[in-house]
């Protein structure tokens, strides 16, 4: 029995010496969703940067990844965020237009041509961006692109009065699809991601649009024969985490979150953009057809359609202002009146 | 027994007509090593059986370039190898051998002429194709998109791979719908798993892949206990159902592996992969 307090003196002096670094190292866990599957390029740039963090922090800040989405869909993800269950999250689309409506204008219609462009204005207005994030109690920790939008059809779509005779299909409650269909004069189906293959396959729909990578992994690509060689657009992404968890973390371990963030996020957007360019030598090894633009009559075309596509979402993501300013960094960097000329 | 193959291979590999004799005879011998191998409980035996036996049998295969029986079993043999000994450690290692699996069974499946034309094309000309295959054809058509889909599966930074999930899909349906029942339900299984790993969102459906497993324990009455690993590791995880997924460990965990003695190696790899998902369990959940 006179053996006992020793004991536990023992124990004691053995929890005290252990217990700091037991507690640091669970100090500042990130709970984050994405709809990224394991073993994809999202997921493996992930989880380098979830290592980065630890080890830089010693241990004392990691992410805790849900991958798959087996949190639930984007919406879903931010509503549990907001609820606290969650605390950051990869948000594309939907998600961005609940968080950050103005960043939408990096993905409206036919506005890039080439990364060049993409890459300057994400440049010059990312703390604009990064602003409209925090108004809405988010923090950006890094663009992850996810690329350039094609549109794949059934029928070659040469010109742009062709895309009338396609039925289009529209992801359901998409502003910047709805616009850019609309200036094109069509009329899409809407229809949720998960009805498209199905709906390719009775033929209630024969257009779609996505990036390459998307495609061949939806399994869409299977259903379709031509793919348009004009981007409908860019579509933008980012790793946000919740602004109020963000400031729960001492400045040192902030500095370590957004420092490797946007470290390996831009590691990402360049795996991104050569899985697509892979992609696209898959989808023409499957037989795609791509279309390119029989001459810059109609490239020009295109862009007009673009301008006055971009026009029908001011007011409701962004200001004529901000779309103004972004589209003079891209016509002045493209030159010829900022038309296209591939 | 590796001794003994070993030397009948040497001795008698290059000598005519002795030779064919001496191949078959190292057929049937693989034939029974593989059945005694499918029983053997002992993890390390096994790995090292296995990896042995497949490169005699490549050896053999190599004499022997048509032999739909050896092709057959270095498609099984390699995937199994690939499930049970690769693919928890290194991913690369696994995803060679699944596509060594694959590409054995291609060798088989692509005999038919229509098979040859319409793999990688069209899937609704696939399906014809897959159509006029015989009954016996299933157990190649099965080996072989069981090592495919598990190549595509860890392969989903390679957009060339993904793009044969829809062919991969087809040829599993092709086989559900001729024989459910196949290798302890492997067609329901395999499906399950397939539909119950993606969220809704990419073509996911969890309702189906639970009707899958459900069919699957059917048919093998829950003695295939890889069939509950799978279950755990797409719907239970997918639909983040913590309940069913310690269900189904709990369940590999407390069957013997006697219950099923012709399974016995599967349902000890079941149990080590049940050991190490419950290690994951709070990464998972």
């Amino acid at each position: 029995m006179k053996r006992y307090p020793l004991f536990t003196k023992h124990i004691l002096a053995f929890l005290l010496l252990v217990t700091p670094s037991i507690v640091l190292g669970q100090q500042y866990i990130i709970k984050f969703a994405t709809i990224a599957p394991e073993g994809s390029t999202w997921m493996n740039v992930m989880k380098e940067y979830d290592q980065a963090i630890r080890s830089e922090s010693g241990g004392r800040m990691g992410f805790k990844i849900y991958p798959g989405g087996v949190q639930g869909d984007e919406i879903d993800v931010l509503r549990k965020i907001r609820l606290g269950q969650l605390q950051s999250a990869g948000v594309t689309g939907n998600g961005l237009t609940t968080i950050a409506p103005k960043v939408r204008v990096l993905d409206s219609p036919f506005l890039f041509d080439s990364y060049s462009e993409v890459d300057s204005v994400y440049s010059l207005f990312n703390d604009e961006f990064s602003a409209a994030f925090k108004e809405n109690g988010f923090v950006n920790l890094g663009w992850a692109e996810v690329g350039f939008v094609y549109v794949f059809t059934n029928s070659p779509v040469k010109s742009p009065s062709d895309m009338k005779s396609v039925k289009m299909w529209m992801w359901e409650g998409d502003p910047i699809a709805e616009a850019a269909f609309k200036a094109l004069d069509i009329h899409p189906i809407p229809l949720t991601f998960n009805d498209v293959l199905t709906s390719l396959q009775t033929g209630l729909i024969d257009g779609v649009y996505s990036t390459p990578y998307a495609i061949i992994a939806l399994q869409w690509f299977s259903r379709l024969k031509y793919m348009l060689d004009v981007p409908l657009a860019d579509a933008a992404g980012a790793v946000v985490i919740y602004k109020k968890k963000f400031d729960e973390l001492p400045p040192d371990l902030q500095d370590i979150l957004l420092r490797n963030g946007h470290k390996y996020m831009a590691k990402l957007t360049k795996i991104s953009r050569e899985d697509n360019k892979k992609a696209l030598q898959t989808l023409k090894s499957k037989g795609i057809t791509i279309i390119e633009p029989s001459s810059p009559n109609i490239l020009s075309t295109y862009d007009n359609i673009g301008r006055n596509a971009r026009r029908l979402l001011v007011g409701k993501l962004f200001s004529e202002d901000l779309l103004n300013r972004v589209e003079k960094v891209v016509y002045d960097q493209r030159g010829h009146n900022g038309h296209r000329t591939k | 027994m590796k001794i003994h193959l070993s030397a009948i291979l040497l001795s008698l590999l290059f000598c005519g007509c002795i030779q064919q004799i001496a191949l078959n005879s190292i057929g049937d011998l693989m034939d029974t090593g593989f059945s005694v191998l499918n029983e053997e409980q002992d993890l390390n035996i096994a790995e090292k059986s296995i990896a042995s036996d497949l490169k005699l049998l490549e050896t053999v295969i190599a004499k022997d370039p048509n032999n739909t029986h050896y092709l057959l079993l270095a498609t099984l043999g390699y995937s199994s190898y690939a499930l049970g000994f690769a693919e928890d450690d290194s991913v690369d290692r696994a995803r060679l051998f699944y596509l060594r699996a694959r590409d054995y069974g291609v060798r088989i499946l692509r005999r038919n002429p229509a098979y040859a034309r319409a793999s990688g094309k069209n899937v609704d000309e696939l399906r014809t194709a897959l159509s006029t295959f015989s009954d016996e054809d299933l157990p190649a058509i099965y080996w072989t998109t069981v090592a495919w889909g598990s190549y595509i599966n860890l392969s989903l930074t390679d957009p060339e791979a993904l793009a044969d999930l829809i062919q991969v899909e087809a040829m599993m349906e092709f086989v559900l719908d001729r024989s459910p029942s196949y290798f302890y339900g492997g067609p329901h299984y395999f499906l399950g798993t397939l539909y119950g790993s993606k969220p809704k969102m990419l073509g996911g459906n969890p309702d189906l892949a639970k009707h899958h497993f459900e069919e699957a324990l059917k048919v093998n009455g829950g003695k295939f206990l890889l069939t509950y690993i799978f279950y755990a590791k797409s719907v239970a995880v997918q639909t983040q159902d913590r309940a069913l997924f310690e269900q189904c460990l709990t369940i590999v965990d407390t069957t013997s592996i006697d219950v099923l003695p012709q399974a016995r190696l599967a349902n000890s790899i079941a149990k080590k992969k049940a050991h190490m998902l419950r290690e994951k369990i709070d990464q998972l959940f």
